[in-house]
């Protein structure tokens, strides 16, 4: 009775094993990603004129003003930033930006709290 | 959506009625925390298939007595649930529901956590940051 | 030595069968004579967490209430926001809206059946489900920017306009899925070893599902046509062609063939979306910092999984008052779980359990 069914299974196995592999070696191999896909942040700081808006919209409480020089720019906390992008969006000088790069891991948890200069451009 | 405000001891009654003519189907019950006028608000949320309309029936009780007579008999668990979830997050009691023990807050022992005096930034900081900053 | 003749155990929240759940169960021999629901493992707080965020930060946040369909709690809440700030939403930002909530519901469904088959021990579908799934968050990622958590609905239309290609992609996609389908039939709807698994297993009869508030698919698999995007229709399901699965069997493989073919339905769906898309505008924006007027919504849709509801209540500041969820595997893992397990074999648990489809938003 479950002959049929065993038989099935075993007949699309077969006709996997002569295909090619949908998954790839990922360190090694890496798909681009999307061209509007959220990933880290870049942040110029010429162009950021300290007007806060970023650090009020956020949802997640991730970003916080310090102090540089006189002037604030945004520090982000990677740790709780959801990778929502409103903070982009409501930037009205395109200091802020979300890149492409989604490898964020990292064994030292400093390392997620992004002081405005470690930000790439 | 078919509003109706009615009084607290005609609730089991009235949805009776409504059950009756063809409201079956229990879709949510929605409590609402008011500390200035010292209320609650309860909203049951009715759906009839027949009809295809919402009803929606509101009732006020009081914030320093809440007790409202549970409506079990008319959906049974479903109603059971509804009422467990709004006895622990608002600490409302239901008469006549056997099973009010914790859904979700199994050693909760402060105050209901969703009334809105309930200060939850003191509390995360006492019990996650060792009252740094409380 | 003892003589016992019921025997109660714990199955979950840890458990390969389980999804962040879990069931105290009472047994007698090889059957169940009762059965407790244990959720709150994955209880985040979300009504609570809302009354301190706006309208427009609260879209972040809600689509996390359900992993596998963000999109669903999306446009249930922006549906009710909508109401309140008596936004129009302009047509074409109603049909991609509603061409996303249907791909989220393949894309839920495609879940289910993977997890469904790890419950029978159909390991093959298990993987090919899942493969089929990564072609529609492939379709997120172009147009949303994200794959699990889109975040793209807004209040007022959507976040941004499909990109340049996407007709051309999502057809390669729709394409690929229904040859996936045939594939997943053979080795899952038609295969006897499912059949005689599901079968007969997990007995819902009608005017209990009513009684306990049972919605979405398992309301369909009882016999009962009912579905919000017919019944009470939001955005523009009005102008749509499609049918309502309906099944009479009341058990799990009824349940399981609803789904199915709610996958098909949905793609005739988005087939229709495609051809009748209107160009234009794609949203009515409001300010981020917004106070809405006052007043009070109840918005309903029909997710993957039931009805999803949202009772929002404003007292015209910028956050909510009070925000509601209501969610439908509160009332299938609850009352229904309970009702059903009462009186099945112990073997017949996870079944019973999958062919529920439960998310996390039965804890919210």
């Amino acid at each position: 009775m479950f002959l049929t069914g065993v038989l099935k299974g075993i007949q699309v196995t077969i006709e996997n094993l002569f295909k090619r592999a949908l998954t790839i070696r990922y360190p090694h191999q890496k798909i681009e990603a999307a061209e509007r896909f959220r990933g880290e942040h870049s942040f110029d700081i010429s162009k950021c004129k300290s007007c806060g808006l970023c650090e009020r919209i956020c949802p997640s409480r991730a970003i916080e003003m310090i102090e540089i020089k006189g002037k604030k720019y945004p520090k982000i906390d990677m740790g709780k930033c959801s990778f929502c992008g409103l903070c982009t969006e409501i930037c009205p000088f395109g200091a802020l930006k979300l890149t492409k790069n989604f490898s964020l891991a990292s064994g030292n948890k400093k390392d997620f709290i992004k002081k405005p200069r470690k930000l790439k451009k | 959506m078919i509003k109706r405000k009615i009084e607290k001891n005609k609730l089991v009654e009235v949805l009776k009625k409504a059950k009756q003519q063809g409201f079956e189907h229990l879709s949510c019950l929605s409590v609402v925390d008011w500390p200035e006028k010292k209320k609650f608000e309860l909203n049951y949320l009715i759906w009839s298939y027949k009809k295809k309309k919402l009803l929606s029936i509101k009732t006020f009780i009081e914030r320093d007595k809440p007790q409202i007579k549970s409506v079990v008999e008319l959906w049974g668990a479903n109603a059971e649930a509804h009422e467990r979830e709004a006895h622990e997050l608002f600490g409302i009691d239901f008469e006549g529901n056997k099973n009010l023990t914790p859904l979700f807050l199994k050693d909760w022992k402060g105050k209901p956590p969703f009334r809105k005096d309930f200060d939850w930034r003191k509390f995360v900081n006492k019990k996650y940051f060792g009252d740094k900053n409380a | 030595m003892h003589e016992t003749k019921t025997y109660r155990f714990p199955i979950g929240p840890a458990h390969p069968a389980m999804a962040n759940f879990g069931i105290d169960i009472e047994i007698e021999g090889e059957k169940v004579i009762n059965a407790k629901s244990d959720p709150g493992y994955l209880h985040r707080g979300f009504e609570k967490l809302m009354e301190y965020r706006t309208y427009l930060q609260n879209t972040i946040l809600v689509g996390r209430v359900c992993v596998f369909e963000p999109f669903s709690y999306e446009l249930a809440y922006n549906i009710a926001v909508d109401k309140i700030a008596g936004l129009d939403v302009p047509e074409r930002g109603s049909y991609i809206r509603v061409m996303m909530s249907e791909l989220m519901r393949i894309s839920s469904h495609l879940v289910w059946m993977s997890k469904m088959c790890r419950a029978t021990g159909l390991d093959t579908v298990l993987k090919l489900a899942i493969t089929y799934r990564d072609y529609i968050l492939e379709l997120f990622e172009e147009s949303t920017g994200g794959r699990v958590y889109p975040v793209y609905i807004r209040p007022g239309g959507v976040r941004w306009d499909l990109p340049d290609r996407f007709n051309e992609h999502l057809e390669k996609a729709l394409k690929k899925l229904e040859d996936g389908l045939l594939k997943i039939d053979g080795l899952m709807f038609k295969n006897d070893i499912f059949i005689s698994r599901t079968r007969n297993v997990g007995i819902l009869k009608k005017n209990t599902a009513i009684k306990l508030g049972a919605t979405g698919p398992v309301l369909k698999a009882c016999g009962f046509k009912y579905d919000i995007r017919k019944d009470n229709p939001y955005e523009v399901y009005k102008e749509l062609d499609f049918d309502v699965p309906v099944y009479n069997g009341c058990d799990s493989y009824s349940r399981s063939l609803v789904r199915r073919n709610e996958i098909e339905e949905s793609i005739k769906i988005i087939r229709q979306l495609v051809k009748n898309m209107p160009s234009g505008n794609h949203i009515n924006k409001i300010s981020p910092f917004a106070s809405l007027p006052q007043g009070e919504v109840y918005s309903r849709i029909e997710g993957a999984r039931g009805e999803i509801g949202f009772h929002i209540i404003s007292t015209g500041s910028d956050m909510p008052y009070r925000v509601k969820i209501r969610s439908p595997s509160f009332t299938h893992f609850i009352p229904v779980l309970e009702d059903i397990l009462t009186g099945s074999q112990i073997a017949d648990v996870p079944v019973i359990y999958w062919s529920l489809d439960p998310c996390a938003d039965m804890d919210r």
